[in-house]
């Protein structure tokens, strides 16, 4: 499997909080590669960028959710995911762990928890 | 002469008896040989008296018949004594000799005769009498089987006239029927009543038709099986129609009276229970348990919508906060004056405090209350990594308290404004800690401790603690604990000791 970027791929239907996470990520000083609000998009642009990292919404517009994109990314990349969930639901919890999530953060979470974890998955 | 046979007949005399009999016999003889001798004037006629002897020798047995004779004998040797005893007849003597001879011969024969007639008649006469003993035995078995007859057809009649009361009178419906067609043989009052009909129009009618016709099917079903020997009882709650049209529910319970000899069926015996009333409350009570499940149901679908509802309320809320939150943040990166940056960031941090609470919600049980502990370490947790003062070591120690969301927003925001000011004021770059405590007494009173051991702050004057000129931080402070009845005491350390209680029950019940 080819290396991957020191990218971020955000994927997130909300804009503004995808601009928030784009804010957060930049802060880093890690480029952003592209921006997904479906699980089709967010596959066709991780494998189109290979980003080392997507930060990934669970809630989604379309038919898929964040976890059946990350599934095929996991099969197709291999980028780490980090997940952003809004809800604590066993439901949700239950699907995200099918998936190999690097983390998963609970909204709201804080600039603070969000660059810690991006830096440490882009670290490994 | 009767006790000489019946000793005979009877065959009891003893050789003693006999004896003393034919002693007797022969003192007797030698009387009536002594008497003979002065009338006859010679010995000869005395031989008339062997004869006699003769007779009861044969009548008696040989013992006693030679015990006489040698008596005899002897009676007539001293008879004779005195005079020569010859065997030479004189021709006068003759005619006595032969007179005894016939006269012996005479009584031997009538004795005989007599004897012979009497065992018979003795013989017929046992006879008889067993027989009679025997008629008389009959007789009296007889009788006592007549007796017993008697009894058990009064028996049979008692039991008979007891079926026909309790038949008849019985306060359920009860029903004869021929098996194999199902007509009725007998229906009682009570049957009859249940189904307003007399009992004469029922007899010949087959069961059947008194049956509502949607339960025919099953209970001819069900029927069969007992008919058939396939099953033992056959019980059913089904309904007939009365003569008026109207329905009755009963519980029919028949067995089939089979014969003894070939358990070919005789009688189809029913028992009826009017269970009109009983149905009609049992489908009233279902009626009524099945509405009662229905808004149960309902109950419970509308509490399943409330709470998804609400979560999905909490998850707005939360996520609106978030936005609200990302548009400061992006804000506030276009801003170069640090110090608005620092005032943005404290606007962001109490908008956490909000959005904590909705997620606390969202994970709530009751939708309504939560745990106070973790949410106020999540709380300082944030505020420490949002702080320049990142060494500071924050530990909160709380009761395991319920707090609802009227009381745990204005906490939050008090806690946020209290722990913001420690950090930014407190230690001045260096470590420290801060100790946060929620304590809830018996009486219901939470009290909040908050302490570092950092340098301490600008003392706030009098009143409730809080100047007016203070910053928006300590404004918000006061504002909040007026709204709570909250009390705040400064406590005079090194560092900063806060002290604020909460007194229970004088707003409303805020904390659980």
């Amino acid at each position: 499997m080819n290396a991957l970027n020191r990218t971020v791929l955000i994927v997130e239907d909300e804009f503004l909080i995808a601009e928030t996470l784009a804010a957060y990520v930049e802060d880093l000083g890690v480029p952003v590669c592209g921006r997904a609000t479906m699980a089709d998009e967010a596959v066709a642009l991780a494998v189109e960028h290979r980003p080392a990292v997507i930060l990934m919404d669970v809630r989604l517009i379309g038919k898929k959710d964040g976890v059946d994109a990350a599934l095929e990314v996991y099969d197709k990349v291999g980028s780490r995911v980090i997940f952003l969930t809004g809800s604590q639901e066993p439901a949700t919890m239950e699907r995200i762990s099918l998936d190999h999530p690097y983390a998963v953060l609970f909204k709201p979470m804080t600039g603070n928890q969000l660059k810690t974890t991006i830096s440490a998955a882009l670290a490994d | 002469m009767i006790p000489l046979f019946r000793h005979r007949l009877s065959g009891t005399a003893s050789k003693s008896e006999g004896a003393i009999a034919g002693l007797g016999g022969a003192l007797a003889s030698v009387a009536v040989g002594g008497l003979l001798r002065d009338s006859a004037g010679g010995g000869e006629p005395l031989m008339a008296i062997f004869p006699i002897l003769i007779v009861v020798a044969v009548r008696w047995g040989l013992f006693p018949g030679i015990v006489m004779l040698a008596f005899g004998m002897l009676g007539a040797w001293y008879v004779y004594i005195g005079q020569p005893f010859s065997f030479e007849v004189a021709p006068e003597q003759a005619g006595s000799l032969l007179i005894a001879a016939v006269s012996g011969g005479l009584i031997l024969g009538i004795c005989k005769l007599l004897d012979h007639n009497i065992t018979n008649l003795r013989t017929a006469h046992a006879a008889e009498a067993t027989l009679t003993a025997q008629l008389r035995t009959r007789s009296s078995e007889l009788e006592q089987a007549l007796q017993e007859q008697e009894r058990s057809r009064q028996a049979i009649e008692f039991s008979e006239s007891q079926f026909r009361v309790s038949f008849e009178h019985a306060a359920v419906g009860k029903l004869q029927a021929e098996p194999h067609t199902g007509k009725i043989v007998r229906a009682n009052q009570a049957f009859c009543d249940m189904l307003g009909y007399g009992a004469d129009e029922l007899v010949g009618i087959e069961g059947w038709r008194l049956t509502f016709p949607e339960d025919v099917e099953a209970d001819q079903e069900a029927y069969r099986q007992v008919l058939e020997g396939k099953a033992t009882r056959y019980i059913r709650e089904k309904r007939y129609i009365r003569r008026d049209g109207t329905l009755v529910w009963a519980r029919v319970s028949l067995v089939i009276v089979r014969s003894p000899a070939d358990a070919s069926p005789m009688l189809a015996v029913a028992v009826v229970e009017n269970i009109d009333d009983q149905r009609r409350y049992q489908l009233a009570l279902e009626q009524a348990k099945a509405n009662l499940e229905q808004t149960l149901m309902e109950r419970t679908e509308a509490l399943r919508q409330r709470a998804l509802l609400l979560r999905e309320v909490y998850h707005r809320v939360k996520n609106n906060l978030q936005v609200v939150d990302g548009l400061i943040m992006l804000q506030a990166r276009l801003i170069e004056d640090p110090d608005a940056r620092a005032q943005l960031q404290q606007t962001r941090d109490r908008i956490f405090a909000l959005g904590l609470v909705h997620h606390q919600l969202m994970g709530s049980e009751d939708l309504q209350t939560f745990d106070v502990s973790p949410f106020l370490t999540q709380l300082v947790d944030n505020l420490v990594a949002s702080s320049v003062a990142k060494q500071v070591r924050i530990d909160v120690r709380a009761d395991p308290i319920k707090v609802d969301l009227d009381f745990a927003i204005p906490l939050g925001l008090v806690v946020t404004e209290l722990v913001t000011n420690a950090l930014k004021h407190a230690f001045g770059g260096r470590p420290g800690r801060i100790m946060i405590g929620l304590e809830k007494d018996a009486a219901g009173t939470v009290t909040l401790r908050l302490s570092d051991d950092g340098m301490g702050m600008p003392k706030p004057s009098a009143g409730n603690g809080v100047a007016p000129s203070m910053g928006l931080g300590m404004k918000i402070i006061a504002g909040l604990l007026g709204q709570m009845r909250g009390e705040l005491h400064r406590e005079d350390t090194t560092g900063t000791d806060y002290r604020i209680v909460f007194q229970q029950g004088n707003d409303h019940e805020r904390t659980q």
